[in-house]
């Protein structure tokens, strides 16, 4: 199984292929209104808003390093950017072997432990895992009345660009952009 | 009327024998008995010869008793009375001899007025030599003295002369190694001149030599600059080729993914992505080995032209040094002939007072000469002062005996009594004396 290889922290992790719609260099990040922290911010891919988590915040992993790129996460009816600490490269999953991890701990909760055939062990991010994980935290949170607004959730529904302008306080966008508050993707 | 004394008694034999012959001729006149006339007539002639006789005897005798009386006064030195005989028509011998008693008794009057007179004076004069021989023997004790000073005066002199013809002379010899310093010290001099010129157009060549080194290092770091830009420049493409190949494994990546996605479908293409990531793989390593060299060659070049700032600035501050070299050698050259002048005057001076000097010392050895004769002439008139001294106290001996003398004579003289008008002379002199 092909896999795409990171690093967070001093931490190996790996994605499957078949999770990944693309991996595109960090444009300009466009700031999200009222986001959490753990969102860096919105990207226009495709003409589609994605959201960028912050998965060395989000893992709460003390990590400054951060790689340029984003990989955009193909949840069947959503996308999601993750900004990891650095993009390895492609890595061959083929025979792997599993390891016991923490059955209560958030890299348990999101990843698979396994070890390489060279016995270094590696994390098999679930993106499946990651989402429900990440949608049940929000709403937890916003059960909690923490103040959240719903654009933080854009995976998990997704608006249309006339939506999310009203979010963004741009309401004479453009039709054909999904999101451009950014001075700069005005000027585009 | 004159008549000696033979004469006189020859004379009164003719009376007497005359008045026998006349008496006899006049006796026969006189009516006396014959037999009585030869009686008479010797008793004439007795007496007349008796008459004659007292006469002659009396006047003679008085007269020599006057002489022997006036001898006796003169022998006591009375010469105040003239022998003064009775007067007579005819005077004989004693008269003559009262004549020349007196005159004898003028001639010792005048004798012991002169003696007296010139006792006074030998008195006052042996007191007047006295004195001076007193006052000559003082000055010639005093000239002894002072001869004696001078003498010694002298002979310090002498040696002082002599200690300074030596300072002259070491003066000389000391004066003769300046004018042979100064000569050398010039000629040092000379040299010196001669080396900071030569020192002076060798700093100017260098100086020149170092400008166009300047210039060459100015040029050099122009194209290490020119160099650093285009090393810059090849960075830049290095960092575009590293984008490329970033991108391109990026985009290789993607396609990977993509033919994952695509499945059976994409494995051809997934072929393909993996040797374009291999490409791009080996263009980044390319491209990071590149960038290291760049980059180090960047930081060389960074630390070349940092050294060469450096060697500019110090290249700087050695032409500055060179321009104070060049001008110090300048002045060092103007110096040295300053010098050169000033040793050659200096050289000239010293000639002229080393002949000086050698002047000096010959009138030194003359002064020497004089002083020691001067030395030797103050101990002669020392002497001679001393030999004055002595003639002088005999001589004051000399006047006190000869004070002596004249007091003894006038003492002498003095038994002799003068007549008053000679007595009043003399005293009226002494007065005066």
């Amino acid at each position: 199984m092909k896999a795409l290889s990171f690093k967070i922290g001093v931490d190996a992790f790996a994605l499957s292929f078949n999770h990944i719609q693309k991996v595109v260099e960090s444009p300009e990040l466009n700031p999200i209104p009222l986001a959490p922290s753990l969102f860096l911010g919105a990207l226009n891919f495709h003409n589609h808003i994605i959201p960028i988590l912050n998965l060395t915040a989000y893992l709460d992993v003390f990590s400054q390093e951060r790689d340029s790129r984003i990989i955009v996460l193909d949840l069947r009816h959503h996308r999601l950017g993750l900004a990891v600490g650095k993009i390895e490269g492609k890595m061959n999953l083929a025979e792997i072997k599993a390891l016991p991890g923490v059955p209560s701990s958030l890299l348990s909760k999101v990843s698979r432990l396994v070890a390489l055939e060279d016995g270094s062990p590696v994390r098999i991010l679930e993106p499946a895992d990651l989402k429900n994980h990440l949608t049940a935290t929000i709403l937890a949170k916003r059960r909690r009345g923490d103040d959240l607004s719903p654009s933080v959730l854009p995976f998990a529904q997704q608006k249309k660009p006339e939506d999310f302008s009203s979010i963004t306080g741009c309401p004479d966008l453009p039709a054909d952009l999904e999101i451009s508050c950014n001075p700069k993707s005005n000027s585009r | 009327m004159r008549v000696e004394i033979a004469y006189k008694f020859v004379s009164g034999f003719i009376i007497v024998v005359g008045s026998i012959v006349g008496v006899g001729y006049v006796v026969p006149l006189l009516g006396i008995a014959p037999q009585w006339q030869q009686l008479f007539t010797t008793m004439v002639a007795i007496l007349t010869g008796l008459i004659l006789g007292w006469f002659f005897s009396k006047t003679f005798a008085t007269n020599i008793r006057l002489l022997t009386s006036a001898a006796e006064r003169l022998s006591h030195g009375d010469l105040s009375q003239p022998i003064e005989l009775p007067p007579t028509f005819f005077q004989d011998e004693t008269h003559d001899l009262a004549d020349s008693l007196n005159s004898m008794m003028v001639s010792l009057e005048e004798l012991v007025r002169s003696i007296q007179s010139n006792s006074d004076d030998l008195a006052n004069s042996a007191l007047q030599l006295t004195a001076t021989s007193e006052q000559m023997t003082a000055s010639a004790v005093e000239v002894a003295s002072a001869s004696e000073h001078i003498s010694v005066g002298a002979e310090t002199q002498a040696q002082m002369v002599e200690q300074s013809s030596q300072l002259i002379k070491e003066m000389a010899v000391s004066t003769e190694f300046i004018a042979h310093s100064a000569a050398q010290a010039a000629k040092s001099a000379n040299g010196a001149a001669e080396t900071a010129q030569q020192g002076g157009e060798f700093a100017q060549a260098n100086m020149t030599k170092m400008k166009e080194v300047l210039d060459e290092v100015e040029r050099n770091n122009l194209q290490i600059l020119s160099f650093g830009e285009k090393v810059q420049k090849i960075g830049t493409i290095i960092d575009v080729i590293t984008n490329i190949a970033q991108k391109t494994n990026l985009l290789a990546l993607n396609a990977s993914i993509e033919a994952v996605r695509a499945g059976e479908y994409g494995r051809g293409f997934a072929i393909v992505a993996e040797e374009i990531g291999k490409l791009s793989d080996s263009t980044g390593d390319s491209a990071g080995q590149i960038s290291k060299l760049i980059e180090n060659i960047r930081e060389e070049n960074q630390k070349l032209q940092d050294s060469l700032k450096e060697s500019l600035k110090k290249m700087g501050l050695g032409r500055n040094a060179f321009d104070g070299v060049t001008k110090s050698f300048n002045e060092i050259i103007q110096a040295a002939l300053e010098t050169k002048n000033k040793s050659e005057t200096i050289s000239g001076l010293s000639e002229n007072q080393k002949s000086l000097a050698e002047r000096i010392v010959g009138t030194v050895e003359e002064i020497s000469k004089v002083t020691g004769d001067n030395a030797s002439a103050t101990v002669e008139v020392s002497s001679a002062a001393e030999q004055q001294s002595n003639s002088m106290q005999e001589m004051a001996q000399s006047a006190v005996n000869l004070s002596r003398t004249s007091e003894d004579l006038l003492m002498m003289v003095s038994r002799f009594h003068l007549s008053h008008t000679f007595e009043e002379e003399v005293g009226g002199e002494s007065a005066v004396v």
